[in-house]
């Protein structure tokens, strides 16, 4: 009986490694968000749902209106690429090449017209984003936040 | 006479009939019974009670065979068994579970909580490794704060507009 009561202990305690340990050896996915920002000089607009976003991103431009055009989200695994439609005819490649650290390292590359306009490879911190931004629309400028965790 | 009603009471008679008073309310009521018919009574007609009682007990204990009564318990208790959500209960509910258990998920969480997230890094969200591209200008900018890196570039390349305007 008291042998029984070992073994299932020792069971149970293999179950529960198994279950907190799991993720060690899982493969990392990362989980991409990208959001599409209008940001422009007309009436003083601050879009709710960007509201962490423009606090910073104040701190560094002066335009008075920023609001978010589209979210787009996904999961890539290592060398897996993933698109996203931008406004006029724009798209967005996102490649994850390899986790460094605390750093997942991105192939970025924006097309226009299905011509590539430029690529980067940038190491982006884990829970943390890199903003792109410059093309003309509209009255403002697109800004392009790519956050990613793994 | 207030004695005399005191030894008449049943509930001391009856302790006296089981040996359970003291040696000197002991004799006091010896005593008493002497001259007391009605104590004689009650004690008589207890006594008998006490005595069928113990007989009729005697009698039934021999005839009960507790060996094979304790053997068929046991028998049918192993027959039986225990089911299996008692003896996880059971196990659940033992300090030789949660014990051990609690004590491997703290190592285990602080273990995780120390290689899975580590301190946050000082420095830009990103490192740009490589750029490269038809494009005017760029600019890498970092916000205050955050340190949030900025990538701002000028798309035409050939238009010449003021496109990187910030």
């Amino acid at each position: 009986m008291m042998r029984f009561k070992k073994l299932n202990i020792s069971f149970l305690l293999l179950i529960l490694m198994g279950v907190l340990a799991g993720p060690l050896w899982a493969e990392h996915n990362t989980k991409i968000v990208v959001k599409a920002v209008l940001a422009s000089q007309g009436s003083e607009y601050m879009d709710p749902r960007l509201s962490s976003l423009t606090e910073e991103l104040q701190s560094v431009f002066r335009y008075s209106s920023y609001r978010l055009l589209s979210e787009n989200r996904m999961e890539l695994a290592m060398r897996e690429t993933g698109t996203v439609s931008l406004p006029e005819d724009r798209v967005l490649k996102i490649t994850p090449l390899q986790i460094t650290g605390n750093r997942v390292e991105l192939l970025l590359v924006i097309l226009k017209k299905k011509k590539e306009v430029f690529q980067t490879v940038s190491q982006l911190l884990n829970h943390s984003s890199i903003i792109v931004g410059g093309p003309k629309y509209k009255d403002g400028y697109l800004l392009f936040n790519i956050s990613a965790s793994f | 006479m207030k004695m005399d009603h005191n030894f008449c009471d049943p509930a001391v008679l009856s302790r006296f009939l089981d040996k359970e008073l003291g040696p000197d309310e002991h004799s006091r009521i010896d005593k008493h019974l002497k001259y007391c018919p009605a104590c004689q009574k009650v004690l008589r007609a207890n006594q008998c009670i006490s005595t069928f009682l113990r007989a009729g007990l005697e009698k039934e204990l021999s005839h009960a065979d507790v060996e094979d009564f304790e053997e068929r318990v046991f028998d049918r208790i192993q027959r039986k068994g225990v089911p299996w959500w008692m003896k996880l209960r059971a196990l659940f509910i033992s300090k030789k579970f949660y014990v051990p258990a609690a004590a491997m998920a703290t190592v285990l969480i602080l273990l995780f909580s120390v290689v899975r997230r580590p301190a946050p890094e000082p420095g830009p969200s990103a490192i740009i490794n490589s750029f490269k591209g038809d494009v005017a200008s760029v600019m890498i900018l970092e916000t205050r704060k955050s340190h949030q890196t900025i990538l701002w570039f000028n798309e035409n390349l050939m238009s010449g507009d003021d496109n990187g305007e910030i």
